[in-house]
């Protein structure tokens, strides 16, 4: 008689555990022999699929099913985690550099495919294959502080296009292959698929995401499921028009991309999930159609050659054309060469939709695979070996609103102050961060104040939640806060200085004293609609880092869309007012008498902190006795308060200039 | 200079070592080398209404998997030729001198022992197949039938290892003396292919299919073991699922020969194998 008797595991489940361990196993074995995570998840698919162990079948429709929305999920991700702000800001180089590095290995890509007999569907895919990349060494850079070295900056801001490119190729492709139309009728149809997509992603769903997110999507849960019913409402509309569903996941991701701050909540549990669950599915639904048999086919290995040739190839000539066009060194072709040759998602995601819809085999799947290994592993020793060699670029200070902390009241919610703070964090794609400090003698934190603050943020469309300090006091708190949680800017409410801080001196001058960041002393009774940055003589003729900082939130306000003016003592560099938006430069002697006469309610100045012992001096009392807004910048402290503006003393007399 | 040349001479090479290994060229799918030169031979087994239209191989009007079999000789740009075979020899990975065996076999473990699979066309859950005055809504009823079955099918495993009935199932070697099974009272239902009982149920209005018992198999192309086809023959299916050409064949050949949409006949969720 049996004791015990064994049964067979119901399928479904027992190949669900298997893929769960090869995710929390495969990355962790794959990262000890120094490669990236996602070939230990590959190889661990082949391990459990059907041609070594057998416990998960490649046809698993479970499988498969989390596969795809892993699939999905990796293309709306990499839209999401793109850096717009450096293309914006690199625009025209980036689009050059983005167009050399596409076109090179499409051409090669693609003869290649012709050259080895392969229908013509086929080969073109296989050239936009290589012509993507994905920025897996882009970490190191940045470790070494050069995520704006011209050169580093540049490749990534390429990234968007030629992915971008890459994916259209991939909806013409799939198109032709699966359906009826051809030819011209194929261009049109594929062409209004594309416009009509285009049009809701980057239209319509900004739209209706901002709107929901602050009607329905207070809970964090809620918050959550828009951003994936974004994900697949253009998923949707793509195969409505025979496009495959990784454009519209990709689209997705750039046009939300602005509306989700990466460092913020939403950001977090969209990765979060992704990166624990529906990303390494489909990594391991892919490694399930690896054959070893096939992998090591002499055929394969030659195939894989002939691929990594003219990926490499061409990702090497795209680099090299940067020394003659761009005037790189050799050090920055060695940079870009290691940031653009790694072939990962994207060309993952491409080769499985060519796999799926029958344009592809397992000898192209195994060899693209081996291509992917042979450019990860070229990508690593030529970043190691070339970034510690690149010149560090002085501190970014042109990101300013990268991390903006706003503090907030407990007893109020600071409202203006908050969206005045959510203005400069969008002009850097940045994140918004208030801060509640509770002084460490006044008793228990109020977490339902915290909460309902939260809800307040919530509602007003904010994806940011309040972090609470507990300090000594308010100007250790809003200091130590703001190094803990790594701003470059802080937004400080405060009054008119009375009495007590003229014989004691103000709390805003301790913290200034202190502050690692640049800050704005925000005194505001109203939301403000027009902007005058107020220069007196003195900012003019000693430019310091306050009057920088002043510049730089000017610059801001007008990047987001405000009306920004400029008042001054005396001409103003043309270089610093082309950042302004082409603002109208006023000129006089008289500040605060220009500000009484002329600012009104929703007007609001912004002037450099007066240097000095105190930031309460010079007309600063006069200027805040008004009923204009005010708006104190202030340089970090350490800076050089007499740090000359590079440009200043320069073209001077340009700008469109009236007197008062 | 000297350089340059020696590159583009060991790309050259590369591409011919992998473009020209064999005569049938090559593709980014694969390569199909049929047996016989220029013909593609495709082993079913009759009678299978809805997927093999015709009294034998000779005399074929259609079939969803006769849409197939021509389909992919189109692709491979081969005639078509048929052959008929016994179910289980087939089933044991005989195919004879065909290239391909196209006959709703569903892909399972042991099968791929003896046999290579494509990527799959068709999924093939059981259906049970029964007069219409029997009723099964579950589990605990399916138990309490007089089944019927065909010899080496995955049916058969289905029941003895997975339904286990309190009355052992009548096995037998063909359709016809599964159809006569029910017919004589003999037993009150038999287990088939789903789309097969729903195909038999239209043929014979006496019959219903009251449910389908979900297995996760799936029909697929079955190739000669280790077969250097199985890759070009996998691209080719998956192209035709991606491009529509299984859905149509469906609607155009099977759905008008079901009793029903498979879609709407009950499904019993089965335990997990002992």
């Amino acid at each position: 008689m049996d004791l015990i008797s064994f049964h067979t595991p119901d399928r479904a489940i027992l190949s669900f555990f298997a893929v769960l361990v090869v995710i929390a196993v495969g990355p962790w074995l794959a990262e000890r022999v120094r490669l990236p995570g996602l070939l230990g998840l590959l190889f661990g698919g082949l391990l459990i699929g059907p041609y070594v162990l057998g416990i998960v079948e490649e046809s698993d429709t479970f499988i498969k099913s989390l596969g795809t929305i892993g699939l999905l999920y990796l293309m709306y991700l990499a839209g999401l985690d793109l850096d717009l702000e450096i293309l914006r800001r690199y625009k025209r180089i980036a689009v050059t550099f983005a167009l050399i590095t596409f076109i090179f290995p499409m051409i090669l890509g693609f003869l290649t495919g012709e050259l080895l007999g392969y229908k013509t569907a086929a080969a073109i895919l296989l050239g936009s294959i290589w012509a993507s990349h994905t920025l897996l060494t882009y970490p190191t850079f940045r470790r070494y502080g050069l995520a704006n070295q011209r050169a580093v900056a540049v490749t990534v801001g390429a990234t968007v296009i030629t992915d971008t490119l890459a994916l259209i190729v991939l909806a013409g492709v799939s198109g032709y292959a699966t359906g009826d139309a051809s030819g011209i009728d194929l261009f049109f149809q594929i062409t209004l698929g594309l416009l009509i997509l285009a049009a809701f992603c980057f239209l319509v769903l900004p739209r209706l995401v901002r709107w929901l997110l602050p009607s329905l999507g207070q809970p964090p849960a809620v918050r959550y499921i828009i951003a994936l019913a974004a994900l697949f409402s253009a998923v949707v509309v793509c195969e409505m028009f025979g496009i495959d569903g990784i454009v519209g996941a990709f689209f997705a991701g750039l046009a939300l991309n602005p509306l989700i701050p990466k460092q913020g909540p939403l950001f977090e549990h969209i990765e979060f999930i992704g990166s624990a669950l529906f990303i390494p599915m489909f990594l391991v639904s892919v490694g399930l159609i690896i054959e070893p048999s096939v992998m090591v086919d002499p055929k394969t290995l030659g195939t894989a050659a002939v691929f990594a040739f003219s990926c490499i190839g061409g990702k090497a000539i795209a680099a090299m054309s940067c020394r003659p066009v761009f005037k790189y060194s050799w050090t920055e072709v060695g940079a870009v060469f290691s940031l653009s040759v790694n072939q990962a998602a994207a060309t993952l995601a491409a080769t499985f939709v060519g796999y799926e819809i029958g344009l592809f085999g397992t000898t192209v799947v195994n060899a693209v695979l081996i291509v992917i290994v042979i450019s990860v592993v070229l990508g690593s020793v030529f970043s190691a070996k070339f970034a510690p060699r690149l010149p560090v670029p002085p501190i970014d200070t042109s990101r300013l609103g990268r991390r903006v902390m706003v503090v907030v009241d407990e007893d109020t919610d600071s409202k203006i102050e908050t969206e005045l703070a959510s203005w400069l964090a969008k002009a850097d794609g940045g994140h918004l961060v208030p801060l509640m400090v509770h002084l460490s003698w006044a008793g228990a934190v109020d977490e339902a104040r915290v909460e309902s603050l939260n809800d307040a943020l919530a509602g007003r469309g904010y994806d940011t939640k309040v972090i609470v300090r507990v300090d000594r006091s308010m100007t250790d708190g809003v200091a130590n806060a703001a190094i803990g949680q790594k701003a470059t800017l802080a937004i400080v409410p405060t009054e008119p200085p009375g009495l007590e801080a003229a014989v004691f001196g103000a709390e805003e001058d301790q913290l200034a004293q202190q502050m690692p960041v640049p800050m704005l002393l925000a005194m505001l009774r109203t939301a403000p609609r027009h902007f005058v940055l107020a220069l007196n003589a003195r900012d003019l003729r000693r430019p310091s880092h306050n009057v920088q900082v002043a510049f730089d939130v000017a610059a801001r306000f007008a990047k987001a869309g405000h009306s920004v003016g400029v008042w001054s003592a005396g001409p103003v560099p043309a270089d610093r007012l082309s950042h302004l938006g082409g603002a109208e430069v006023v000129l006089g002697d008289d500040r605060a008498a220009y500000a009484k006469q002329h600012l009104r309610e929703h007007d609001c100045l912004i002037v450099p902190g007066p240097g000095g012992a105190s930031l309460f001096g010079d007309d600063i009392p006069a200027l805040a006795g008004l009923g204009a807004g005010l708006l104190v910048a202030v340089g970090s402290a350490g800076e050089d308060d007499a740090v000359q503006l590079v440009t200043m003393g320069r073209n001077l007399g340009a700008g469109r200039l009236h007197t008062a | 200079m000297r350089r340059r040349l020696l590159i583009a001479a060991v790309f050259a090479l590369m591409l011919s070592a992998v473009g020209c290994g064999d005569d049938s060229g090559s593709d980014a799918g694969g390569t199909f080398t049929p047996k016989q030169t220029g013909v593609l031979t495709v082993v079913t087994s009759l009678p299978a209404p809805g997927f093999w239209d015709g009294p034998d191989v000779d005399h074929l009007t259609g079939g969803f998997e006769w849409g197939i079999a021509t389909e992919l000789a189109k692709r491979f740009g081969l005639t078509v030729t048929f052959v008929d075979a016994p179910f289980e020899q087939l089933a044991a990975g005989d195919l004879g001198d065909a290239d391909i065996a196209l006959a709703q076999i569903s892909t399972t473990e042991t099968r791929r022992e003896v046999m290579d699979f494509s990527s799959p066309y068709y999924p093939s859950n059981a259906g049970a197949l029964a007069t219409k005055d029997v009723e099964l809504k579950d589990l605990a009823a399916a138990k309490e039938l007089q089944w019927v079955v065909e010899e080496s099918t995955t049916e058969e495993s289905l029941l003895q290892d997975v339904i286990k009935p309190d009355d052992p199932p009548l096995v037998t070697q063909t359709r016809d003396e599964t159809l006569a099974a029910l017919a004589n009272g003999s037993a009150d239902a038999a287990l088939l292919d789903l789309t097969t009982a729903l195909a038999t149920a239209h043929e014979h209005p006496e019959l219903t299919v009251p449910a389908q018992f979900s297995t996760q198999e799936q029909l697929a192309v079955a190739l000669p073991k280790d077969s250097d086809n199985t890759e070009a023959v996998s691209t080719a299916i998956r192209a035709l699922v991606a491009d529509g050409t299984i859905d149509d064949l469906f609607d155009q050949y099977l759905r008008p020969v079901l009793a029903e949409d498979p879609a709407h006949v009950r499904v019993i969720v089965t335990p997990p194998e002992d």
